[in-house]
C-alpha cells in the first residue's frame, strides 16, 4: 500500500465475506468473527477456519515494505488503522479526529482514542516493515489435495529416514574400513580422491583428524563410494522439493493473533509514535455504555459490547449502511458520521425503528432487508418530468428527495457498471469466489509508475468476472473502476462520491471491455433474431431492437426511442457495407466466441447500436 | 487536422472571473473560467457537493500567476550538491560529522547503526551566475543560464523521512494518505481555463523506479473531478481516448448524437437533473477525443523550439523529458491549471535522484536529462509571454544528507532538515535567494520555510487566500495547509 509491495493473498477473507451475507450470518457473529475470531471458541474445524478468516478484518491495512523505515511507526500506523475502521464501521463516527488531540466536535477525547487503539495494540507477527509475500500471522488453507498430497509425502519422507538410517548402520563400519585403507600411501590418495581439501584430511593420521574432518569425510563417502545411500538422500531431496513447492502454492490468508503478554499503550502526544504520553488501558469511550466488568480487556470483549443489543450506534449504523445500499443515500446522509458535525437522520424514528428491528430478530440483516424492498416507498416509481401541483410542491421543499417522496435515481457503482455491462453482453461470469483476477487494462498501465509489477492477464471467463473479483493494488487501482469513484481502499471507506465525468464516458465507450461486450452483445440480438435482419424488413428489425433495447434497461422503446435506434443502426450499416474492411477491425475485437455466418458489416452495426444501449444515462443508473 | 493553435483558448473571457459553477471534470456546459466553489451550486447538483462551505465569492486577491508547472524531482535531489554551496562541507570531506553539527536529526535505518556520519564534498563545482551572481552547481549549465529568473528557497524543511509520506506530504500538506492534493485544491478554487481539457494535468514520463502512486495527485475528499488527470508516455495519453479500431470519427459521432438523443428522451421522462450532466459528458468526451491529441502534437513546433527543449538529443530520456515539458507549455497555453512533470527513471540501481550509492554519476545522469528542458521552458515560457502568468515550481520531497550514506563517500541519505527548492516565473522575484541552512548544509537555519509555507505562498500567488479556500468534510474545514502556513513575502516581486 505504500510502496512497491508485494502481493498478498487476502482473497480467502473477501470469499468469507461474501459467503457470510450470502448465508445471512447474524451480523453480531459476524462482527465477533471480524473483531475477534481468533479469540473465540468453535466446535468445529470448519468454525474455527471461518472464525480465523474472519478476523483477517484487521489485517486489512496496508503494510510499508520501503527500506530504511522505522518499524515501530508503521506498527503503530497499522493499530491506529484498525481503531479508526473499527469505529468507521461499526460506530459510524469520525474517530481518527482524535488521534493528535481530543475531537474538536464530538464527545471523545485522545484519551479515548489510546484506550480503544490499546485493543488492537497487541498483535503478533504484524512487524512495522518487511519485505514479504505472507505477513505472519497467517492461516495456511491447503486444499483436500494439498493437504493429502503433503501428508503422503510426509509418510514418504519418514519413510526414507528409516531407511536411511538403517543402512547407515550398516555402512559406518564400511566407512571405518574406507578410511583405514586410505591410510595406505599418498600416492594412492592422489590418484583415487579428486578432491584436494578430502585428500588432505586422508593424508592426516586418523588421530589427527577433528570431529568436523572425520564428518566431511563420512560425508564424502557416502556421496562418492556409498551408491545406497546417495540414492536414498537424492530421494529424499526430491520428495523435500516436491513439499516445498506445494506448500508454496497453499493458498494464505492474513489473520489476528494476540500477543502472549499485552504491550502497553500510551497516548502519543500529536499522534507521534515516539512522543508517548500517558499509559492507557483498553477501554471502550467514555461517552458510550461501558464494557462489561469481568471479563479480560480484549478484542472479544469490545466485540461482545458491541453487538450487546446497548450500544446506541451499532445497529444504527448498520441498517443506515443497508439503507444507503438500497436507496443510493443513507437515512443518515453521512453514513460516516454519526456525529455532531454528520447530518441529522432524515428520518429519524424510522432509523431507531429498523435498528431495535434489527437486535430484536437477533440481528438477521436478510430480514431488514427484506422489510425494507416489501415497503411502499421501496416500490414507488421516480418522478416524472412533468410535475403536478403536489410534485412542484415536493421539489420546492425537498428538492434532493431526501424525504423519498419518489423513487431515488442514481447512478450505479464502479463494480456494478462493469458487472452490468457483462451481464446484459451475456458475457458475465458468474462463478464465486477464487483468486483475484486480472481482466482487460491497458498495457504498460503499472510500468508508468513503477518498475516491476505485472498484470498478468486472465485467461478465458475469468476475464469476465465480477468487478469485486478484480486483482487490486492500492498504489495502482484497477483505471475503470477508480475513473467510477471506487475508493483505492487505502483506508476504510464509509461513503463513496458519485461523479460524473468525461473520462467516464471514454471508458463506456472506448475500453476494449466495452468494445468486447457490445460485440458479444450485437451477438446476442442477432442469435436470437437468427438471419431475418439480413432483409431489413422493417418489422423484424424493430422486434430485434425493441429486444436489444429489452435486454439492457428491461422495458420496450417507445416509437421515438426506436428511430433513434433505428436510424444510428441503418447508417452504420450503410457505412460498413462501403467500408468493409473497417467493419473486420470492429469486429475483430475481443477474445470472446466469434459467431459464425454474420456478415461483418451488419455485426459492426449491431455492435454500434450495442455500444449506444451500454452507454445510456439509464443502463448505468438505478431506478 | 486542427492546428495546435486553434484550440479554443480563452478569449474575451476574464479565465479568472467566476462565471459558471459548471467546471472541466463536472456538469460542464458554459465552461471557461469557472470557479467551482461547491456551496454555491443548486440543489440539482451532486449529493455530495452539498455538504461543502467555504464559498468564495470571486478570488481572494489579484492573481500573480494564473496556472502552475510542478516540475517534481521524485526521489529527492541533493541540495549541497546542486543549489546550496558550502566550502565548510568540502573541508571537512571524509571526516567524520560533528555532534553539534548534526543535531537531533533523524536518520534511516539504512545509515542509522552506523556509528559515525563521514562529511562528503559536493560532487560537482559551483560557480556565480546570471547578473545577480546566484552560486549554482556546474551540473545544471542551463538553468545557470536563467539564474536570474529564479528563486532559490534555500531553507526548506520537512516532516518524514522517508519516500513515499514525504511526497503525500508536498502534494497534499498531510504525510497521511487520503487528503487532496496541492492540485486539486487549486482546481477546486479556481476551476478550468478550458472546459473542454482538464484543468489538472499529471504527465507521467515513462518506466520509473521510484514508484508515483495513484493517490499522489488524488483529489482526497474533494469531488473527484478535480483529481489529476494522468497523461500516460505511451499509449493514449488519457485511458480510452482513442476510438476502438474499425469505428472512425463520424461513427463515434452518430453514437454520441444517439445516446445523447436517447438521454434527452430520458430526461423529458423523469425528474433527475443528472442527466443534463450526463449529456455534457459524452459531448466533451468526444471533443476531447480529437482535441487532447492536438494539444500533445508536437508537429507544429518549430525545430528551434524543440531544440531549446533538447528534443533533439540522441538521447532517450533527455528527448523524452523535454517532450513532457514542451507538452507542459502547450497544456498551460490551453489553459489546463496545473500540469505536474514527473521525470522518467534515470538511474539504474535507485530511483531518480535517489542516490544512496553512485551519487556522482547518479546526479549527474540525471542533472543532465532534466537541466536542458526546465530551463528551455523557462526561455520559452518567456518568449510567448507565459512567464509572468506561469508559476513554475521545482521541487523533490526533501534533500539528501551533507553526509555520506555508505562508508565509500558516494552516497547520500534521506534529508528532510534543509533542502532547497526554486521557483520563478508570476508573481516571483528572480535572481533571489532566500533562507539558508547551516555552514554544513545540515538544518534550515534562517528564514525557515515549511511545505504548508510553501503551499500557501502558492496559493496566494494564484490569488487564493489558504486560510479561507477550506473544504467542509467529516464535520469540519479542512485546508491544503491545515493549520498552518505563513505567505514568503519576502520572494514576491
Amino acid at each position: 500500500g505504500y510502496q512497491d509491495d508485494a502481493t498478498r493473498s487476502m482473497w480467502r477473507y473477501r470469499d468469507y465475506v461474501i459467503r457470510s451475507f450470502n448465508a445471512n450470518k447474524p451480523f453480531d457473529q459476524f462482527t465477533l468473527e471480524n473483531i475477534a475470531g481468533d479469540l473465540l471458541t468453535a466446535l468445529s474445524p470448519e468454525e474455527r477456519r471461518d472464525q480465523l478468516i474472519g478476523s483477517g478484518f484487521n489485517r486489512n491495512h496496508r503494510f510499508n515494505e520501503e527500506g530504511g523505515s522505522d518499524p515501530e511507526e508503521f506498527r503503530v500506523a497499522y493499530a491506529v488503522d484498525r481503531t479508526n475502521a473499527t469505529a468507521t464501521t461499526w460506530l459510524g463516527l469520525t474517530f481518527e479526529c482524535a488521534q493528535c488531540h481530543d475531537h474538536k466536535y464530538d464527545p471523545i477525547s485522545q484519551r479515548d482514542y489510546y484506550q480503544l487503539y490499546a485493543f488492537f495494540n497487541s498483535v503478533q507477527g504484524a512487524l512495522g516493515v518487511s519485505k514479504a509475500r505472507r505477513q505472519p500471522p497467517v492461516l495456511e488453507l491447503p486444499t483436500p489435495k494439498q493437504t493429502a498430497r503433503l501428508e503422503s509425502l510426509k509418510t514418504e519422507i519418514a519413510a526414507v529416514n528409516a531407511a536411511l538410517k538403517t543402512h547407515e548402520s550398516e555402512s559406518d563400519a564400511r566407512f571405518d574400513r574406507w578410511t583405514l585403507r586410505h591410510d595406505l600411501s599418498a600416492d594412492d590418495v592422489d590418484r583415487l580422491v579428486a578432491l584436494p581439501a578430502i585428500r588432505h584430511i586422508l593424508k592426516l593420521d586418523v588421530k589427527e583428524r577433528s570431529n568436523g574432518q572425520n564428518a566431511l569425510l563420512q560425508f564424502y563417502f557416502r556421496r562418492h563410494y556409498d551408491p545406497v545411500h546417495r540414492r536414498l538422500t537424492d530421494h529424499r531431496e526430491s520428495l523435500r522439493t516436491v513439499k516445498k513447492r506445494i506448500q508454496g502454492a497453499v493458498v494464505t490468508t492474513m489473520i489476528m493473533a494476540k500477543m502472549s503478554t499485552r504491550k502497553p499503550a500510551h497516548i502519543l502526544r500529536r499522534g507521534h509514535f515516539t512522543d508517548k504520553g500517558d499509559r492507557v488501558e483498553p477501554n471502550v469511550p467514555a461517552i458510550l455504555p461501558p464494557l462489561a466488568t469481568g471479563s479480560e480487556r480484549d478484542r472479544l470483549a469490545l466485540a461482545r459490547w458491541l453487538v450487546d443489543g446497548k450500544n446506541p450506534l451499532v445497529a444504527r449504523v448498520a441498517v443506515n449502511r443497508l439503507w444507503k445500499q438500497i436507496f443510493g443515500t443513507g437515512i443518515v446522509k453521512t453514513a460516516n458520521d454519526f456525529g455532531t458535525r454528520g447530518e441529522p437522520p432524515s428520518h429519524p424514528p424510522l432509523l431507531d425503528w429498523l435498528a431495535t428491528e434489527l437486535v430484536r430478530c437477533s440481528w438477521d440483516l436478510k430480514t431488514i432487508q427484506r422489510l425494507i424492498l416489501t415497503s411502499a416507498t421501496y416500490r414507488q416509481a421516480p418522478a416524472g418530468a412533468e410535475l403536478g401541483e403536489s410534485e412542484q410542491r415536493a421539489v420546492r421543499i425537498d428538492p434532493n428527495n431526501r424525504l423519498l417522496w419518489h423513487s431515488p435515481r442514481y447512478r450505479l457503482v464502479a463494480e456494478t457498471i462493469r458487472d452490468n455491462a457483462l451481464a446484459i453482453a451475456g458475457l458475465l461470469s458468474r462463478k464465486f469466489g477464487g483468486p483475484s483476477v486480472m481482466p482487460f487494462q491497458p498495457p504498460g498501465y503499472f510500468a508508468d509508475k513503477s518498475t516491476d509489477w505485472d498484470w498478468n492477464l486472465s485467461t478465458g471467463n475469468d476475464r469476465y468476472r465480477r468487478g469485486v473479483y478484480t486483482f487490486w493494488r492500492r498504489t495502482t487501482p484497477y483505471p475503470m473502476l477508480t475513473l467510477f469513484d471506487a475508493p483505492s481502499r487505502e483506508v476504510c471507506t464509509a461513503l463513496r462520491p458519485r461523479t460524473n465525468t468525461p473520462l467516464q464516458a471514454l471508458v463506456t465507450m472506448n475500453d476494449p471491455v466495452y468494445v468486447e461486450a457490445s460485440r458479444v452483445f450485437a451477438q446476442r440480438v442477432l442469435t436470437a433474431f437468427d438471419a431475418e435482419i439480413d432483409k431489413t424488413l422493417h418489422e423484424t428489425l424493430d422486434r430485434a431492437l425493441t429486444y436489444a433495447f429489452r435486454t439492457a434497461v428491461s422495458h420496450s422503446p417507445n416509437g421515438e426511442q426506436l428511430a433513434i435506434l433505428r436510424r444510428v443502426y441503418q447508417r452504420q450499416l450503410e457505412h460498413y457495407r462501403q467500408h468493409r474492411s473497417e467493419a473486420e477491425k470492429l469486429t475483430a475485437h475481443g477474445d470472446a466466441p466469434q459467431l459464425d455466418g454474420i456478415a461483418p458489416p451488419m455485426l459492426a452495426a449491431w455492435m454500434c447500436v450495442a455500444n449506444v444501449l451500454l452507454n445510456m444515462d439509464e443502463t448505468i443508473t438505478r431506478e | 487536422m486542427t492546428k495546435p493553435q486553434h484550440v479554443p483558448l480563452p478569449q474575451n473571457v476574464d479565465p479568472l472571473r467566476w462565471v459558471t459553477r459548471r467546471s472541466f471534470l463536472g456538469r460542464t456546459s458554459a465552461g471557461l473560467g469557472t470557479i467551482a466553489l461547491a456551496s454555491l451550486l443548486d440543489s440539482s447538483t451532486q449529493a455530495e457537493e452539498n455538504d461543502s462551505v467555504g464559498a468564495l465569492p470571486g478570488l481572494h486577491f489579484a492573481p500573480k500567476a494564473k496556472r502552475v508547472i510542478y516540475l517534481f524531482m521524485s526521489g529527492a535531489p541533493s541540495h549541497v550538491d546542486l543549489f546550496d554551496p558550502k566550502p565548510e562541507l568540502n573541508d571537512m570531506h571524509g571526516k567524520p560529522l560533528p555532534q553539534s553539527v548534526r543535531g537531533k536529526e533523524r536518520l534511516t535505518l539504512m545509515t542509522r547503526s552506523q556509528a559515525e556520519h563521514l562529511c562528503a564534498r559536493a560532487t560537482a563545482m559551483f560557480s556565480h551566475r546570471g547578473a545577480c551572481g546566484m552560486e549554482l552547481s556546474d551540473l545544471l549549465p542551463h538553468i545557470g543560464g536563467i539564474a536570474d529568473q529564479i528563486c532559490l528557497v534555500r531553507s526548506m524543511y520537512t516532516e518524514p523521512i522517508n519516500h513515499d509520506p514525504a511526497v503525500t506530504f508536498m502534494q497534499t500538506g498531510s504525510p497521511q494518505a487520503g487528503r487532496p492534493c496541492m492540485g486539486s485544491w487549486l482546481t477546486y478554487g479556481l476551476g478550468s481555463d478550458n472546459a473542454d481539457l482538464p484543468a489538472f494535468v499529471v504527465l507521467l514520463s515513462g518506466h520509473t523506479n521510484q514508484p508515483l502512486l495513484s493517490r499522489y495527485w488524488h483529489s482526497g475528499f474533494l469531488p473527484s473531478r478535480h483529481q489529476g488527470v494522468q497523461f500516460r508516455s505511451q499509449g493514449d495519453p488519457v485511458l480510452y481516448l482513442s476510438h476502438p479500431n474499425g469505428l472512425d470519427g463520424a461513427g463515434r459521432g452518430r453514437i454520441v448524437e444517439a445516446v445523447n438523443a436517447l438521454n434527452r428522451i430520458k430526461s423529458k421522462q423523469v425528474l433527475d437533473p443528472e442527466i443534463e450532466g450526463r449529456i455534457d459528458s459524452f459531448e466533451l468526451a468526444y471533443r476531447m477525443q480529437s482535441l487532447i491529441p492536438d494539444v500533445l502534437d508536437l508537429g507544429r513546433e518549430t525545430n528551434a523550439t524543440k531544440s531549446l527543449y533538447g528534443i533533439d538529443s540522441t538521447d532517450d530520456a533527455k528527448k523524452q523529458y523535454g517532450t513532457q515539458c514542451l507538452r507542459a507549455r502547450r497544456l498551460v497555453e490551453s489553459g489546463v491549471r496545473f500540469v505536474e512533470v514527473n521525470c522518467p527513471g534515470l538511474f539504474a540501481s535507485n530511483g531518480t535522484w535517489d542516490q544512496h550509492g553512485n551519487l556522482k554519476k547518479g546526479h549527474e545522469r540525471n542533472a543532465g536529462v532534466t537541466d536542458q528542458a526546465v530551463a528551455g521552458l523557462i526561455k520559452d515560457l518567456k518568449a510567448r509571454g507565459l512567464f509572468d502568468e506561469t508559476l513554475v515550481l521545482w521541487a523533490g520531497e526533501f534533500g539528501r544528507t551533507p553526509h555520506t550514506g555508505l562508508k565509500n563517500l558516494d552516497g547520500r541519505d534521506h534529508h528532510p532538515e534543509g533542502f532547497t527548492v526554486w521557483m520563478a516565473g508570476g508573481g516571483i522575484k528572480g535572481g533571489t535567494i532566500y533562507g539558508g541552512t547551516d555552514e554544513m548544509g545540515m538544518h534550515a537555519v534562517e528564514n525557515i520555510v515549511s511545505i504548508h509555507d510553501l503551499h500557501a505562498t502558492i496559493l496566494h500567488l494564484l490569488g487564493l487566500d489558504h486560510e479561507r479556500l477550506t473544504y467542509r468534510f467529516g464535520g469540519r474545514d479542512f485546508r491544503l495547509t491545515d493549520v498552518h502556513g505563513r505567505i514568503v513575502e519576502e520572494i514576491l516581486a
